[in-house]
């Protein structure tokens, strides 16, 4: 009897005791000061009238700076810019890491050597590197191929960082498929042009849609290369929010707005990602 | 003949076995990363010693100086190194921290999140750049909600005591307080993220047997949960570290006229005051602090998967 209890397990008061009102307390802080920050690009975005005496709340609301960035050229080819940069950027990422992620994701069953290695390895530099000690190798080199402030330069540059996210989401996605499908249609005569047309394509979709996310995603945030390597010919979304929070005219309802305009998609592409990957994602790195 | 001539390359190259097919689809990546990516870091070292010469007022023989120049105590890149470290230093300390907390209690309260919190805890990671610089900006400035509550509070207390005589700057701040906030909103995730996912790997029969012999909750927490996610929580910190160390975004916007950020510091001398060889050599001993941290962090993370969690 003695020797039962003893190996009885000991109930610790903290456990199972689920949502007490100090959990509740911290857990909800935490969100709160996650999402009332964020809700205030959507305050700001809306205010139209906001008087410093009465500062804890905006005293007109509308649409009027929603408006105006469609009415103002610059603006409008911001957003232009930065969505059309994005789309070119990803087709590009994809086109480019395919038939990588490819080797790469099936390099247990092909020798692949010491080339898959390094490219593998090289790929993910740009992950670790400050951003800007690339682009100050990459000014010369685009002032002498004609690159600089160039559309195709932004998009080529915005690649450098959209590559090693694509990889890893694709490269996942190649692991993941049973060998034996491919084998089946080698020896059935399939080339490998083939296999990877007609059994890879299909199959590692969800891979290839999320590697479209982060490419798009972070094209749209792309910053400092663009400032360097872009502006002012091109202007994109975070470049025209700098202008108006760290810039000469400063007008944080517009930086809101345009905000918005990276925020929403952002965040709902990486819903989608986060439901494709199963909550492992990619984080990234830098800000 | 050209069979031999090929053959004999490849063995040469180490890549007599290799599918050419598979070199085939790997050549465009890496022609693009070896002109995108290799190409500029050859250029920015070689820059900074002379042996290259893509702007003008570079010097044009091999030379160390400007490196022998950066490490002088005095000189403003080394002063702009060391508050970086320092910011970012806080920054990596107070985010992991919070982040291990938070996954600490969760686990000793035996607590699985709805799914909906937990996207919630992770929207700071998926939140642009631009976009969190903006919000901690407007946040911070003179006419922001903080400073605004700050001095309602001081205005109620003002009989008693005075804390604040005029409105307190926390942005664009010589201290770093913007980026340091900003920074450990945007990472703290981060760091929960990891620690929840060791914690949630660890056996649970550890503990019920800790807990039989009489280990209290701390002995549980402080003996058995940190010392197997102690390289995990590493990696972490190490990984939280990097990102801000390399960011340019969120200083950019909330970083003081000086000190400046490292990467602030590169842009405005190469940029704006056109001091490429301070520029080259500065963005040189970034990138090799950077690749130290990087190269600790994937060692961190190989032993805190390697350890069995």
């Amino acid at each position: 009897m003695e020797t039962k209890d003893i190996f009885q397990t000991k109930v610790d008061p903290m456990k199972g005791s689920g949502w007490s009102p100090i959990t509740v307390a911290i857990v909800g802080t935490v969100v709160v000061m996650i999402i009332l920050p964020i809700c205030l690009v959507f305050l700001y975005s809306v205010s139209t009238r906001w008087y410093q005496t009465s500062w804890w709340w905006p005293q007109e609301v509308g649409t009027k700076w929603l408006l105006s960035i469609f009415q103002t050229e610059n603006l409008r080819n911001a957003l232009l810019n930065s969505y059309s940069i994005a789309f070119l950027t990803t087709l590009a990422t994809l086109a480019i890491t395919f038939p990588a992620s490819y080797v790469l994701g099936t390099k247990e069953r092909y020798n692949t050597g010491w080339p898959a290695t390094v490219v593998e390895t090289f790929s993910n530099f740009p992950l670790a590197f400050p951003t800007i000690t690339l682009a100050l190798g990459l000014m010369p080199l685009f002032q002498a191929l004609g690159l600089m402030s160039s559309y195709t330069g932004v998009v080529l540059c915005h690649m450098i960082m959209s590559i090693p996210y694509a990889m890893r989401a694709m490269v996942g996605s190649f692991v993941m498929i049973p060998p034996e499908y491919e084998e089946a249609a080698r020896n059935l005569g399939a080339s490998r042009l083939y296999v990877m047309r007609v059994i890879y394509l299909p199959l590692v979709w969800p891979g290839m849609l999320a590697a479209a996310i982060f490419s798009f995603s972070w094209s749209l945030n792309e910053f400092v290369l663009v400032m360097l390597l872009g502006f002012p010919e091109i202007e994109t979304i975070p470049i025209q929010i700098y202008q108006f929070v760290g810039g000469y005219y400063l007008h944080p309802q517009k930086a809101a707005v345009l905000g918005l305009f990276l925020l929403i998609p952002g965040l709902g592409l990486m819903y989608i990602v986060e439901r494709l990957l199963k909550g492992t994602a990619v984080v990234p790195a830098g800000a | 003949m050209t069979q031999i001539k090929s053959t004999s390359i490849s063995r040469l190259l180490g890549i007599e076995r290799v599918s050419w097919f598979n070199l085939i689809l790997l050549l465009p990546l890496t022609i693009f990363l070896t002109v995108m990516v290799g190409y500029p870091l050859v250029i920015a070292i070689f820059s900074s010693i002379g042996l290259a010469h893509p702007v003008p007022g570079l010097p044009d023989y091999f030379t160390i100086e400007s490196y022998q120049a950066f490490f002088n105590p005095e000189n403003p890149a080394l002063k702009c190194l060391w508050f970086t470290i320092w910011v970012t230093t806080i920054t990596a300390t107070l985010s992991t921290i919070s982040g291990i907390s938070m996954a600490l209690y969760l686990k000793l309260r035996d607590i699985d999140l709805p799914v909906i919190i937990s996207f919630i805890l992770k929207l700071p990671l998926f939140t642009p750049y631009l976009v969190i610089a903006f919000i901690f900006w407007v946040l911070l400035y003179p006419a922001g909600y903080v400073v605004n509550i700050m001095m309602f509070f001081q205005q109620l207390i003002a009989d008693y005591i005075v804390l604040f005589e005029r409105k307190p700057i926390l942005v664009n701040d010589q201290f770093g307080i913007a980026i340091i906030l900003c920074g450990t909103w945007m990472r703290f995730p981060y760091a929960f993220i990891i620690a929840q996912n060791q914690l949630a790997m660890i056996d649970p029969s550890y503990e019920e047997a800790a807990r039989n012999l009489g280990a209290s909750r701390f002995t549980v927490l402080w003996k058995i949960f940190l010392p197997l996610i102690k390289f995990g929580l590493l990696s972490a910190a190490l990984l939280n570290f990097l990102a801000l160390f390399i960011a340019f975004s969120i200083p950019f916007v909330l970083g003081a006229s000086w000190p400046q950020f490292l990467s602030v510091f590169i842009y405005v001398n190469a940029k704006d005051r056109g001091d490429w060889l301070t520029g080259y050599t500065t963005a040189v001993v970034y990138l090799v602090i950077a690749f130290a941290i990087g190269i600790c962090y994937t060692r961190a993370l190989a032993r805190s998967q390697t350890n069995g969690n």
